[in-house]
């Protein structure tokens, strides 16, 4: 991933945007999610357990010194399971607020799941990011993985799809260097 | 389901290898104090625990700063009592 990158534009109402990235990127989401919570309430939705309230949090203090008032901004829910995830999704307000979904796909990785049902269960969670979406700024994070599996690109085809601007960074390959001769 | 946040363990030393740039450029007299001001942390370590901060290394900063006033503290009341011997 290039490092350069230190934060993604503010999602935009109407679209959903898509960063497919792997785990560094949270440190860049997290400071994404603490210019949202300066300007209000923000849904996250955590799909892989990974939201990162401490970086959050020193995120935010570069900003403002009111750290807690801003922490209280962000409602977070974590899902382990697939089914979670879309009992979550449909149960979000469609009042305008800002919706964050963290590693989207773990959940629907899930082997003891049938992939049939899992791919069902995710196009009923884009139909309802879609809705959300229609009133209120909706950004995803999909986790690329070292090794990926066959299953892992045929759930990323729908979210690409559905997404209106799409990131995809990758980990920056490690230089070959020549050793000197002398 | 596992941790949702990494222990205050966990957390000093992420923040410790955050200064590891920092700790190499020092000179190695300053390296010791350095070591030395997260050991007097570490002393506090279930306390910083325990606060939940939602800066941790605030109050590992102010663990350091408690464990250097009360070093401040025993010198004075050594040169008190070295001041009430000579009087």
């Amino acid at each position: 991933m290039d490092r350069q990158i230190v934060s993604f534009p503010i999602p935009k109402t109407g679209k959903i945007s898509l960063v497919v990235a792997p785990r560094a990127v949270v440190e860049s989401l997290m400071t994404m999610l603490a210019a949202l919570a300066l300007r209000g309430p923000v849904i996250v939705v955590d799909g892989g357990n990974c939201f990162d309230g401490y970086g959050l949090a020193r995120a935010i203090r570069r900003r403002t010194h009111e750290v807690q008032a801003t922490l209280e901004q962000v409602q977070l829910s974590r899902a382990f399971t697939c089914y979670q995830m879309v009992a979550m999704l449909a149960e979000l307000p469609i009042d305008g607020t800002p919706v964050i979904v963290l590693d989207m796909l773990a959940t629907f990785l899930d082997e003891n799941v049938q992939f049939a049902k899992r791919q069902r269960l995710l196009d009923n969670s884009l139909h309802l990011l879609r809705q959300i979406s229609q009133g209120a700024p909706v950004a995803i994070w999909s986790r690329s993985r070292s090794s990926p599996t066959g299953e892992d690109q045929q759930l990323l085809t729908p979210l690409l799809e559905n997404a209106h601007d799409i990131w995809e960074l990758e980990t920056p390959a490690i230089p070959v260097h020549q050793l000197p001769l002398f | 389901m596992g941790r949702t946040l990494p222990s205050a363990t966990q957390i000093m030393l992420k923040e410790e290898a955050a200064l590891v740039r920092f700790r190499r450029a020092l000179r190695r007299g300053d390296q010791l104090v350095f070591d030395d001001l997260f050991t007097a942390a570490q002393k506090h370590i279930s306390a910083t625990a325990y606060a939940a901060h939602a800066l941790p290394f605030e109050t590992f900063l102010m663990a350091m700063l408690l464990e250097e006033h009360k070093e401040v503290m025993r010198l004075c009341k050594i040169l008190e009592t070295l001041q009430e011997m000579h009087a």
